[in-house]
């Protein structure tokens, strides 16, 4: 609750100090507001400070964060923090940009920490309306427009899905909070019939949360939104929607345990799609910004084959997941924004950077090998986690997943044969500014949790 | 006259908004105006409140949770028009259209 | 409380309202004198001529000054059910609907001073 506040009206805050200013001046300030965030909320999950008395006025049990949830919301502001840093400011006047994604993260928190459909609804749309706008700030980009509004249709179509099925789920439990929904289907269990309208309402809303998180038969917007928005837009829908949207996902199946085996039934050839189209989509892209919006796609397939085993209290692999995707595509997308042109968008962009600029070079590799999950860095250790966690129930699924894995290799990996191509006289020249600074934790970070994960257990 | 109303079960009410909701849905399918399309939007987000109210009644719930719902989901709607119109505006600008035929610019 | 009985005196006020406004515009057309010239038929704008058709497009920028009221409009909606609840919800729901006005008021100071609401420009 409490980073909600703090990002809330240190957004407001900005909006109206940066009326008359330049963006870039006031960026650290945004990205001040979202660390101090993030801490807060993570020494809360610690048990460091508690300002449970400050929120006493919100409603008994709509919004509670567990202690995992309140890490995964913690890494949700930093990823957001590290976007907003890295990422290049427009030279406009006005902070809308930069306060719409604040707004944006908002909804984000909320649907982590929602436990009542109305908050995770209400999430959603605080997540997705500011997005729309944003995917097309550039007004006179063609392709923004396309995005924003391809993007529009989209989300409003998908939240009206899921608006029949939270109604369904409202008429089939005669209750909203997830932990009374969790009770009615125990009852139904003991008489091994679940209501239709539970049933009914279970697909639909998973259908409009699996169109956020764009799983395939439903992803088709996400690589053409990718693409036509602006680059720090595309980062920011890739890491926080998908996260916030996974974390939402998982705390809403805990309510629907006792329905595990068959809701797994369904889901599982999705998850299943999912990765190997995927992957194999991502195999034939030409453009950079594509092929990762392709591979975020399997990335969602991963993570749906853990939603498959019934949700207790093992978030923590979730959440270490989440963490390594989005660390490692925050580094790829701020490389591919640095280093692309308007007609350039291939691989051949980072062609002999490992000799005009080593240190991006190196990050590129981390960043390469964690969402590819090669031993080493934290990718790997997700990846490990996450597969052993959905094995029991999903083995068909994981074994589909290591191919999958396998494939992804070769177009992860294309870089890496332009890298060192050229010798180029031009020697190495790094300014070490404030965002290197940030670049280089990013980097450090993947590398040092990779090497010891018992650093990730204090975390959790 | 009244014998209409006390015949009335929640069935019947699920099956209308059911059927509004398909109106819209095959609407956003199968139109290519965007404000079409918007409108269709709409009449599912409307679909849905009818049932909200209705289960509400029906279920006796004394909080009135699905009414409550409803009025979030017109205010959501309302802001969600405002941004779909006002990316329609800017889409009409750059392109005197308002078709989603426009929309496969971005094709690989 | 709310029976579907309860709703018979609404159907019999909607039935005496429409029965009413059908007989009043009936009887005007039996009764009234009927000259029709061609001058008659023409459509009556204040004296001016009409000109062009009903249905032109309108200037953006009563786009905009529509987006704001539909946006501000609908806010109200929150304020029926405190009015209901008035007496139960107290100080603290004073409070509680302050804050949304407040949150509310952010939002129009900050149209108000990017401009939006001038006409000229």
């Amino acid at each position: 609750m409490i980073a909600i506040a703090i990002v809330f009206f240190g957004a407001l805050a900005l909006l109206f100090i940066g009326l008359n200013k330049e963006e870039k001046s006031l960026k650290l300030a945004a990205a001040s507001i979202l660390g101090l965030a993030g801490i807060s909320i993570f020494a809360e999950s610690k048990g460091i400070i508690n300002v449970d008395a400050f929120f006493t006025w919100v409603p008994a049990g709509m919004i509670t964060f567990n202690p995992t949830a309140q890490v995964i919301a913690a890494i949700l502001t930093v990823m957001a923090m590290i976007i907003i840093n890295l990422m290049p400011a427009v030279s406009r006047k006005g902070m809308d940009v930069i306060a719409l994604m604040m707004f944006s993260l908002c909804g984000g928190l909320l649907m982590i920490g929602a436990q009542h459909l109305v908050v995770l609804f209400l999430g959603i749309e605080i997540l997705s309306i500011p997005l729309f706008v944003l995917a097309g700030s550039e007004k006179d980009d063609i392709y923004g427009n396309e995005a924003s509004l391809k993007y529009f249709l989209m989300g409003a179509f998908s939240t009206a899905i899921f608006l029949l099925g939270a109604t369904f789920l409202y008429g089939g439990s005669g209750t909203m909070y997830y932990h009374e929904i969790l009770l009615r289907l125990s009852f139904a269990e003991h008489f091994g019939e679940f209501p239709i309208l539970m049933q009914t309402g279970l697909v639909l809303v998973s259908v409009g949360l699996l169109f956020k998180v764009s799983a395939v038969p439903f992803h088709f917007w996400s690589p053409d939104v990718y693409e036509g928005s602006p680059n720090r837009i595309a980062a920011f829908m890739a890491i926080i929607v998908k996260i916030a949207g996974f974390a939402a996902f998982a705390q809403l199946l805990t309510a629907f345990v006792p329905m595990q085996t068959w809701y797994s039934n369904w889901m599982l050839p999705i998850s299943a799609i999912t990765v190997l189209a995927g992957n194999i989509m991502a195999l034939a892209q030409q453009s950079y910004k594509r092929m990762l919006a392709y591979s975020s796609i399997s990335h969602a397939g991963y993570l749906l084959l853990f939603l498959l085993q019934p949700i207790q209290e093992n978030f923590q692999v979730l959440g270490v997941y989440l963490l390594s995707y989005g660390l490692g595509t925050a580094v790829l997308f701020y490389l591919f924004d640095k280093y692309a042109t308007s007609q350039d968008k291939t691989v051949g962009i980072f062609t002999g950077i490992a000799y005009t600029n080593r240190f991006d070079a190196m990050a590129l590799i981390v960043a390469t090998l964690t969402v590819a999950g090669i031993p080493s860095t934290i990718g790997f250790i997700a990846k490990y986690q996450l597969f052993t966690a959905a094995f029991p129930t999903a083995m068909w699924g994981v074994l589909l997943a290591l191919v999958g894995s396998a494939i992804s290799i070769s177009y992860y990996f294309k870089p890496f044969r332009v890298l060192f191509k050229t010798e180029s006289d031009v020697q190495p020249s790094i300014h070490f500014t404030w965002k290197y600074v940030c670049l280089l934790g990013v980097t450090l970070s993947m590398v040092i949790l990779g090497l010891f994960p018992v650093l990730l257990n204090w975390i959790f | 006259m009244l014998t209409i109303f006390h015949s009335l079960e929640i069935s019947h009410y699920i099956y209308l908004s059911t059927v509004l909701f398909s109106i819209g849905l095959f609407g956003v399918l199968f139109r290519r105006n965007a404000i079409i399309l918007l409108m269709c939007i709409e009449l599912m987000l409307n679909a849905v409140n009818l049932l909200l109210a209705a289960f509400t009644e029906y279920m006796g719930d004394v909080q009135a949770n699905g009414q409550m719902f409803v009025f979030f989901i017109m205010v959501v709607a309302a802001a969600e028009a405002a941004v779909g119109l006002a990316i329609i505006v800017m889409v009409y600008r750059n392109t005197r259209k308002t078709d989603v035929s426009f929309l496969d610019q971005l094709k690989d | 409380m709310s029976t579907p009985e309860s709703y018979i005196p609404i159907l019999i006020q909607l039935a005496f309202s429409i029965g009413f406004v059908a007989l009043a515009l009936y009887l005007s057309q039996l009764l009234g004198p009927k000259k029709k010239t061609k001058q008659k038929l023409e459509v009556f704008e204040c004296g001016i001529e009409s000109q062009g058709d009903a249905r032109f497009p309108v200037s953006v920028k009563y786009f905009l000054s529509a987006i704001l009221f539909v946006l501000f409009d609908v806010e109200v909606i929150f304020f029926y059910p405190y009015a209901v609840n008035f007496r139960e919800l107290g100080w603290e729901g004073f409070v509680a609907v302050l804050t949304f006005v407040g949150f509310f008021l952010a939002g129009f100071i900050y149209v108000w001073k990017k401009g939006a609401l001038e006409w000229e420009r």
